[in-house]
């Protein structure tokens, strides 16, 4: 109406923040660590959302991609061995108006914290779950962790890892109230970045399992994978991440997945042949805990006092 | 545009008071019984209509101000005006091409075009490029950003600078718009063409002294020192002109001298080109300026009347009278310098030389004369000399502001839908010979349109102009752009536009574009709102003459308020009920829809008074789009009568074929049923038929023959089906390899893993996005470059070819790079 174009809103915004305002320290991973990007990543989604430095927080575990939290210019909390998520959860069901990031490795979510794993999933807080997976645990000078892959030879089973590794999407997948579960490599940045910003912008717990290359230990994972894109599928769907063209080319197979089927989510992350690669899960009405847990938050002492002596009162003779 | 509104009101508040018909309540007020206006609820003064609930705050709203004022161009073409908005982003795009290129200035630019706005406020144009550096250093101020990224944006600043022309302006909306942009299209129509004059006349003087120096070179003094002295000009110091004077004869030297008339002319046309000043005024306004600063400017000169027409005309005259000494004299010099005056045909001519003798160019240059006149004036008792201007064939222009609601020829006292309306702009085409353009301040092409098409033309011109800002005591509760839009949008203030010049039917001259859905009565919106339940539902409103009533306070008491949740066949949408019958329009109350402040969806019954109205402004709406060609009675009858000729030539036609169809089948089957008869016969007239003596086989039909199998059937022998087969088509052509010669990386698939950073900090670095670039080729070796597209885990550095010849071990290096070229 009135002739005024698709770009008619001149909102602005009283604070400005550019990549820096989110940079913390200098990061102290390897050279040609993944994880490098996967922060980048960070900082990018959080410029373009504009997300104020301090109504953000980095919450992680402990291993190397645990130390996230230090590189971000937000609040941020380095936790527990495997307890990423309870720390997150806390905080977000106390301060519903933070914006929750996650930070957690394939030996620190999927074996220490995989209870916790289960039930962050479960509860479907409004946070942001990236897990760096580079099969190992890299932090410790190389341990076999849940995701080694059969015979890649580690400090703790020198002549090969002795169990199939997890499939760490049929785990998610599987739990109830899952609401989004998508799979990156770290080494395609468009993707990444698409990736990582969908999750953002989800308003759940985002679910994004990261194969990351650690060149110093098991070098020999990711440049596999990189050497053979044909063991990789790249998902397209309307409602799953658009790439450029030239993204598009680099992934020799394509699958049009629609994310909000579960049962096709959960037959792509079962097949062994190929790796899917996008967003496999996404409902965004799948219940979330925080706000059930923010209910009352608004209340003052006293109100709530009241409100207990009136329930109390019900019970008096 | 959609809105989301919260629910309508409960169900259960629906004001039903026992014993009264709510309906019928409304009906009564409808038909203006004054109990039943004082039992029913006026709208709150923040009501306003529905579609028009997202514009309260049009501080958060881009619209087509701010506009950006182009300098004075010497190209007719050149864009005299367009937003800042569509301005600054044009000139980001020249500069930053990729997304994340200037990307601060990129996401901050609404930020500098709310300076912008704040800053014009409703006041007359600013220098551009002094408020953009205002803007440029607020903004720095603003973002308070670390150094590198300071630095970063204000060389995107100073590039987004150089698209602020020198000369530039910056216009804000308010009630001096129309004349600013007048005086800017005069500005790029007259400026060029006066600075021409200059040169003419120029010229022109030259050519002129030229004849008398001829004259004065062959007088007896020609060769008196003094003469000498000029001629000979720079260096005559140096020698003496007496003693030249002294030696050289003095005697008159031409055989002819020219005649004392002649001379006579020269000098009085050299006379008047001499004497003639530059006038720095462009524009005469004649009556009363209400926009600040506007009289002040330069080019402007105001003369107070209160008969602007009248006035203006005899300016005008007295400005032409004036141009008229100048271009005759410029028409003698031109006839003397070529030798082609003739006394005895152009002493009568120019005697008689007045404006009306001017050519097209010549009235261009005329001093451009507007009468500002108030409607009302025009309607009453200005309308005499109103109509004899438009009937004067005078390049005047007359400029007046219209109220959209109001009638601008009621007498005072009246309301303003006591009597049909005056539609001034009607009045204007009535005259036929003059220039109309009724367009809305709001949108400043339609009315630039209007300028240039009158200033190009010649004749008188009428413009009237919607601004939106009304000077009442309750203002409305929109920005005035929002108003004048929304006047435009409900056609109250319709956009029409009457060129004579473009020919003598009304197809040719007549424009209408500037109106939204133009074939539609009133425009049709989509309003978003939640109901009762949460749900997101959707409905179609149209926009009509009542809506826009309803921004003026002064005009509440044309509405009450519908009790929420009353539902009753009898209350109508005001665009149904116009088109119901008499019958339906009897019993039924009309409604608009509207927002209250706390953004809940109510209806208002409309008064029959304001139905009157609408159906008023209907039946000019309709008389315009006949006009434009839309909707015309004629020729929708001609296109049915066509459409049924057709149909029953083609039905005419179906039928006579089918019955031929039917003959030619009849005929067919007769010959077929006889033929197959006949073969019948032969076959059993040639027939073995012993062999079912023995109850063997039954007869069988003719095998077809061996061609006819083939064609039925191709044979399946493995050569033969592989040759039948058609072959793959790949329509996806081989892509061409490409190579570079140049170093390359692709930033956009950079991880940031830092590898290639740790290889050579001084030839690779990170742009604003943390993604590698190379930044220097030169800082590094080719093997560097080598070694860095070999670990990138992206592989999106290409190495290109070698930089340096020198370079020890190229021939390995070379062949190491070739898979990432």
């Amino acid at each position: 109406m009135f002739g005024l174009k698709g770009d008619w809103s001149l909102e602005v915004k009283d604070r400005y923040f550019t990549l820096e305002d989110y940079c913390g320290a200098e990061p102290r991973w390897c050279t040609g660590c993944g994880d490098h990007g996967i922060l980048a990543a960070v900082h990018r989604v959080c410029r373009d959302s504009q997300v104020k430095p301090e109504k953000t927080v980095a919450v992680s575990g402990i291993g190397c991609s645990s130390r996230l939290p230090h590189y971000m210019k937000t609040y941020g909390f380095h936790g527990l061995h495997g307890r990423a998520l309870p720390v997150a959860c806390g905080i977000k069901s106390r301060r519903p108006d933070l914006d929750v990031w996650v930070a957690t490795g394939d030996g620190d979510c999927f074996s220490i914290g995989a209870a916790h794993w289960v039930h962050g999933i479960r509860y479907n807080m409004d946070m942001t779950l990236l897990v760096f997976d580079n099969g190992i645990y890299g932090l410790t000078k190389k341990q076999t962790s849940p995701t080694t892959p059969l015979e890649v030879p580690t400090n703790t089973h020198p002549s090969g890892a002795l169990l199939p590794p997890m499939n760490p999407l049929t785990v998610t997948l599987g739990i109830t109230n899952v609401s989004f579960v998508a799979q990156i490599v770290d080494w395609n940045a468009q993707l990444r970045h698409e990736v990582i910003k969908k999750a953002h912008e989800h308003e759940g717990t985002s679910f994004v399992r990261i194969i990351q290359r650690c060149p110093v230990y098991v070098e020999a994972i990711g440049k596999s994978l990189q050497d053979e894109p044909a063991r990789m599928q790249l998902l397209t769907h309307e409602n799953g991440v658009q790439l450029p063209d030239n993204v598009v080319k680099l992934f020799p197979n394509h699958a049009e997945h629609d994310p909000s089927d579960l049962a096709a989510a959960r037959a792509l992350a079962e097949d062994d042949a190929v790796l899917p690669l996008g967003i496999l899960y996404h409902n965004p009405d799948a219940p979330r805990y925080d706000m059930m847990s923010a209910v009352g938050m608004d209340m003052s002492a006293d109100d709530k006092l009241a409100g207990i002596n009136k329930a109390l009162d019900g019970f008096a003779l | 545009m959609n809105s989301v509104l919260d629910s309508k009101r409960d169900e259960q508040q629906a004001a039903a008071e026992p014993g009264q018909d709510p309906v019928g309540l409304l009906r009564r007020f409808h038909f203006g019984e004054p109990a039943a206006a004082g039992q029913t609820a006026m709208p709150e003064p923040s009501v306003l209509p529905a579609l028009l609930n997202d514009y309260r705050d049009a501080s958060v709203i881009r619209y087509q101000y701010p506009l950006y004022l182009a300098p004075a161009d010497d190209s007719e073409t050149a864009e005299l005006a367009r937003p800042v908005s569509e301005h600054l982003a044009a000139a980001l795009e020249d500069f930053a091409l990729g997304a994340d290129d200037a990307r601060i200035l990129r996401d901050n630019l609404p930020w500098i075009e709310r300076f912008l706005k704040e800053a014009l406020g409703d006041e007359g144009p600013a220098d551009a490029p002094e408020l953009f550096a205002r803007a440029a250093a607020a903004m720095q101020a603003h973002l308070d950003l670390d150094p590198g990224n300071r630095e970063r944006l204000e060389a995107d600043l100073e590039r987004l600078g150089n698209a602020i022309a020198p000369g530039s302006r910056f216009l804000g909306y308010g009630p001096g718009v129309s004349l600013h942009l007048m005086l800017q299209a005069v500005r790029h129509r007259d400026a060029r063409k006066r600075a021409q004059l200059r040169e003419s006349i120029d010229r022109h003087l030259h050519g002129l002294e030229a004849l008398l120096d001829v004259e004065k070179s062959k007088s007896r003094d020609a060769n008196d020192p003094g003469n000498i002295q000029s001629s000979v000009g720079l260096g005559s110091q140096y020698f003496d002109s007496s003693a030249l004077s002294g030696a050289l004869e003095h005697r008159a030297a031409g055989s002819v001298e020219m005649p004392a008339a002649r001379r006579a002319r020269i000098e009085a046309a050299l006379g008047v080109l001499r004497s003639w000043q530059d006038a720095a005024t462009l524009v005469k306004i004649i009556g009363r300026v209400d926009a600040p600063g506007f009289g002040s400017l330069p080019e402007v000169q105001v003369v107070d009347s209160d008969e602007p027409c009248s006035a203006a005309a005899e300016i005008y005259a007295q400005e032409a009278a004036s141009y008229a000494k100048l271009f005759a004299a410029l028409r003698v010099a031109e006839l003397e310098i070529d030798g082609g005056y003739d006394p005895s045909v152009h002493d009568s001519w120019f005697a008689g030389f007045d404006w009306q003798a001017f050519s097209d160019d010549e009235l261009q240059l005329v001093t451009r004369v507007v009468a500002l006149v108030s409607a009302d004036h025009l309607a009453g008792d200005g309308l005499p000399s109103f109509s004899r201007l438009l009937g004067s064939r005078l390049p005047v222009h007359v400029l007046t502001w219209v109220r959209a609601y109001d009638n601008p020829g009621a007498r005072p006292g009246d309301g303003p839908f006591d009597a049909y309306r005056f539609e001034l702009g009607y009045f204007g085409v009535g005259h036929r010979q003059a220039v109309v353009a009724q367009t809305s301040a709001a949108r400043h092409d339609d009315l630039l349109s209007g300028f240039l098409c009158a200033l190009d033309s010649n004749r008188t011109s009428l413009h009237l102009i919607n601004r939106g800002t009304q000077s009442q005591t309750n203002k409305p509760l929109l920005d005035a752009w929002f108003v004048a839009s929304a006047a435009l949008e409900s056609r109250a203030h319709p956009f029409v536009m009457v060129d004579p010049d473009a020919g003598d039917h009304a197809a040719q001259r007549v424009s209408f574009g500037g109106n939204p859905q133009s074939d539609r009565d009133w425009p049709i919106e989509t309003l978003d709102y939640r109901d009762a339940d949460g749900e997101t539902m959707k409905m179609e409103l149209a926009f009509t003459f009542a809506d826009y009533a309803l921004l003026m306070p002064g005009l509440h008491d044309q509405f009450r308020v519908v009790p929420a949740g009353l539902e009753s066949d009898d209350l109508l949408p005001v665009d149904q009920y116009l088109e119901a019958g008499d019958e339906v329009a009897d019993r039924a109350v009309p409604f608009i829809w509207a927002i209250d402040e706390d953004g809940t969806l109510l209806r208002l019954a409309v008064s029959r008074t304001l139905v009157f109205a609408c159906r008023d402004r209907l039946n000019y709406w309709h008389t315009l789009q006949e006009l434009a060609g839309i909707h015309n009675h004629y020729v929708e009858a001609a296109i049915d009568r066509i459409i049924e000729e057709q149909r029953s030539a083609i039905a005419a036609e179906r039928e006579q074929l089918q019955k031929e169809h039917e003959e030619e089948l009849e005929s067919v089957r007769s010959a077929a049923a006889g033929e197959a008869m006949g073969q019948l016969v032969d076959f059993l007239m040639g027939a073995d038929l012993s062999g079912m003596i023995g109850g063997g086989q039954l007869a069988t039909m003719p095998a077809a023959s061996p061609a006819e199998t083939d064609a039925a059937e191709p044979a399946e022998t493995g050569d033969e089906a592989a040759a039948a087969e058609p072959e793959p088509v790949d329509d996806a052509e081989p892509e061409e390899e490409l190579s570079f010669d140049e170093p390359w990386l692709d930033t956009a698939s950079c991880t940031t893993c830092d590898d290639c950073m740790s290889i050579n900090k001084m030839m690779f670095a990170y742009n604003e996005d943390k993604q590698a670039y190379i930044r220097d080729p030169k800082a590094g070796t080719y093997a560097d470059l080598v070694a860095a597209a070999e670990i990138c885990p992206a592989k999106c550095i290409h190495p290109g070819k070698p930089l340096d010849p020198n370079e020890p071990g190229l021939d390995e290096l070379i062949a190491r790079a070739e898979p990432f070229n």
